[in-house]
């Protein structure tokens, strides 16, 4: 047999419990909300051998609106593109970590324009929804630039994927 | 939390909750020392949770209701169906996500009772059991907006779907009549949703029966009042000469 007891203390303990749950608030949401294409500058030691590239302060500015960057990580910056229209062009001033360059002068700037379409995603209540992109191509200039590569076209909020490939 | 750690608690509880009541049961054997019980009755109980209505008056955003009916089958054996049905309202802002869900849905199972009997009107139990449960869920259009300070915010709406939940759950508890006929009890269950790709496109924020619609596994907690209806059984029939 069981004790009335141990019913009544389980019945505290479900109160106590109810009391807790019951409230809704929205979770935190950990989930970038806004996608960004990753970018990363290299240029060729050899034929096949790829280095890291690193510009000196250099500028990333999003032509059409007021967006601009100055970026931080001198070989690993990030493009957001806009989810109103299949293109997004960017400016890039790379200021070369070379005093004989002329890079601050705008015959050294480059524009790179990404095509991409959208995909409205499902993230989670708690962060609503976002758009991820896919890459469909990109074009630049090549001012400084050699030369470009997707080397992943799904834009999403996997972090540790790099994007596209600008070699100098 | 992940599927293996939920699994891994409801089974210690599980245990937990067996080795306290089998040292119980083991004292009162002890003291009914090799008493063969004869259940002479059948069994029918009509239950209502009446945790979930608790719960229910303390939130505004979610609703469930819930019955049970379960049946005593032979060697401590109870055939169970339970179902109920429930709502759910999502009004958030910043950024905006906004619908409503409503559901029904039933389980079907077995408990098995771990106590053995002290005499013949001793209906009190202490069970493990398997339930396989769905769900059919309807949401209505949801309304999003996506926040972007660059390019601008972007808004628009999903069209309402209906949808189907699947899922196992393991289930433990006790049951004790409380005076003649009227019983009350608890289960704790943990829910494994079968068919989470159902829901990758806007999860419903509360399944009735369920719980969140974006995991996968859930842990919850019910507690029933219910009424014992019992009937003599049929005497086997001696065989003719």
């Amino acid at each position: 047999m069981i004790k009335r007891a141990d019913i009544v203390l389980l019945l505290c303990m479900a109160l106590g419990v109810a009391v807790l749950s019951c409230t809704q608030q929205r979770s935190p949401c950990f989930e970038p909300k806004i996608v960004s294409v990753a970018l990363g500058t290299y240029r060729l030691a050899g034929d096949t051998v790829e280095v890291d590239t690193f510009l000196t302060d250099p500028e990333f500015i999003c032509i059409d609106t007021p967006l601009r960057q100055t970026i931080s990580a001198k070989n690993r910056f990030s493009a957001l593109l806009s989810p109103f229209v299949d293109s997004t062009r960017w400016l890039i001033i790379p200021h070369y970590d070379d005093s004989t360059a002329p890079a601050t002068l705008p015959e050294a700037y480059d524009t790179l324009t990404f095509y991409h379409s959208q995909k409205l995603t499902f993230i989670s209540n708690a962060c609503g929804y976002a758009y991820y992109y896919t890459l469909t191509g990109v074009k630049t200039t090549y001012n400084s630039i050699d030369s470009i590569l997707i080397t992943n076209n799904s834009v999403d909020n996997n972090a540790s994927t790099q994007h596209v490939k600008i070699y100098y | 939390m992940p599927v293996h750690s939920m699994l891994k608690y409801t089974i210690s509880l599980l245990a937990m909750l067996l080795v306290s009541y089998c040292a119980r049961a083991q004292e009162d054997e002890d003291s009914t020392a090799n008493k063969k019980v004869v259940v002479t009755q059948n069994q029918l109980c009509i239950g209502a949770d009446f945790f979930q209505p608790v719960i229910n008056s303390f939130s505004g955003a979610k609703k469930s209701y819930e019955i049970m009916i379960d049946y005593a089958l032979e060697k401590d054996v109870y055939a169970v169906l339970e179902g109920g049905f429930g709502n759910a309202k999502v009004d958030y802002t910043s950024p905006a996500l906004r619908y409503t869900s409503s559901n029904s849905f039933f389980r079907m199972g077995v408990n098995k009772s771990m106590l053995t009997r002290m005499h013949r009107n001793d209906w009190d139990c202490v069970f493990i059991g398997v339930r396989y449960a769905m769900g059919f869920i309807r949401r209505s259009d949801a309304y999003y907006e996506i926040e972007n300070q660059y390019f601008g915010n972007t808004s628009g709406m999903v069209p309402a779907t209906g949808m189907t939940a699947h899922w196992l759950e393991l289930t433990g508890g006790l049951r004790v009549e409380l005076f003649k006929g009227i019983c009350a009890g608890y289960n704790v269950r943990t829910k494994f949703l079968m068919n989470p790709k159902a829901f990758r496109e806007l999860a419903p924020y509360y399944i009735a029966g369920f719980g969140k619609g974006e995991k996968t596994a859930v842990f919850d907690f019910n507690m029933y009042i219910s009424y014992a209806i019992r009937w003599a059984k049929k005497k086997p029939t001696a065989p003719q000469q």
